[in-house]
């Protein structure tokens, strides 16, 4: 009588050769045809389409970029008193010299 | 006229192909598409295999300047065909398509006899390629892409961890923990079905 995990690992054998031995599989008359023509509207490889052929990396690759890029104007921003919605109610009250939104002397 | 080809070789078929004689590509087709054909057969439905080797013919094409005459071009194709296998199940896997079914009485049977079987050392009788197969690709199923693809490459294909980072594009120290995880993952679903 074999053990539990004799009979898993005979299992295991059995299921993997299985799979190594697959299936035939034969394609369409006009399966070559069909990838041929796609090609032939594909145009010479190397072309724009590779330029969008990684586009998941690209993205990523840019959206590291564009975060440096925000966090540097933020530091930037915050360590030379930027502060664009003052300005813009200054402007809007037409007051440049800020008389109306400076806080009043006691 | 229709010239033969047999004798040139592929990488002197590639150099044409990207100087712009587009329809020399159906030779690599001609070459290549059985070796394609059991790769993504293997790995995906039956019924979507031509398809998927498809898409793996024009994926290589599209990226045919990366291609690097150091090593083989059936290599080369055969990391492109495994990868887009890759991809349909993490498609797939992300759009959640069809839940998983649990296992036919027909697979149960096949156990059951198999188990039995074995007992008494003589399960050879009692095989089925087929059913062992419907059984192994449902466990597969079962995995997240990844383990999947690990496992199908290490495990069932027997290819080393070095060999399967080179496919996947991964460390080996990765490929080696998710083999290692893949093959408790599948054990136990295994031990599951035979309780």
């Amino acid at each position: 009588m074999r053990s539990r995990k004799e009979k898993l690992d005979i299992l295991e054998k059995r299921l993997v050769s299985s799979w190594k031995t697959g299936e035939a599989v034969s394609v369409g008359s006009g399966w070559q045809a069909d990838i041929m023509r796609e090609i032939r509207l594909s145009g010479i490889p190397g072309g724009k389409m590779d330029i969008f052929e990684d586009q998941g990396r690209l993205i990523w690759r840019f959206s590291m970029v564009a975060a440096g890029f925000t966090l540097f104007f933020l530091l930037y921003a915050l360590t030379n008193d930027i502060m664009p919605y003052r300005d813009l109610a200054l402007l809007f009250l037409d007051d440049p010299a800020g008389f109306i939104l400076s806080p009043p002397f006691v | 006229m229709i010239e033969d080809r047999s004798k040139e070789s592929d990488e002197e078929i590639i150099s044409q192909v990207l100087n712009g004689n587009v329809d020399l590509y159906e030779e690599l087709i001609d070459r290549y598409s059985e070796i394609v054909l059991g790769i993504v057969s293997k790995r995906i439905p039956l019924d979507q295999a031509e398809e998927m080797a498809h898409e793996v013919f024009v994926r290589a094409y599209r990226s045919l300047q990366g291609f690097n005459a150091s090593s083989p071009f059936g290599n080369w194709l055969s990391k492109i065909a495994v990868r887009t296998c890759h991809d349909y199940w993490r498609k797939r896997y992300r759009s959640k398509e069809e839940p998983v079914n649990s296992l036919d009485p027909e697979h149960r049977e096949w156990l059951d006899g198999f188990m039995a079987e074995s007992a008494r050392n003589s399960f050879d009788r009692a095989e089925s390629k087929k059913t062992a197969r419907e059984i192994i690709l449902w466990a597969l199923e079962k995995l997240d892409p990844g383990d999947r693809a690990v496992l199908e490459l290490v495990h069932l294909e027997g290819y080393s961890v070095k060999e399967a980072a080179g496919i996947l594009g991964w460390s080996s120290g990765k490929v080696k923990i998710r083999a290692f995880r893949s093959r408790n993952k599948l054990r136990k679903m295994l031990e599951k079905i035979i309780d």
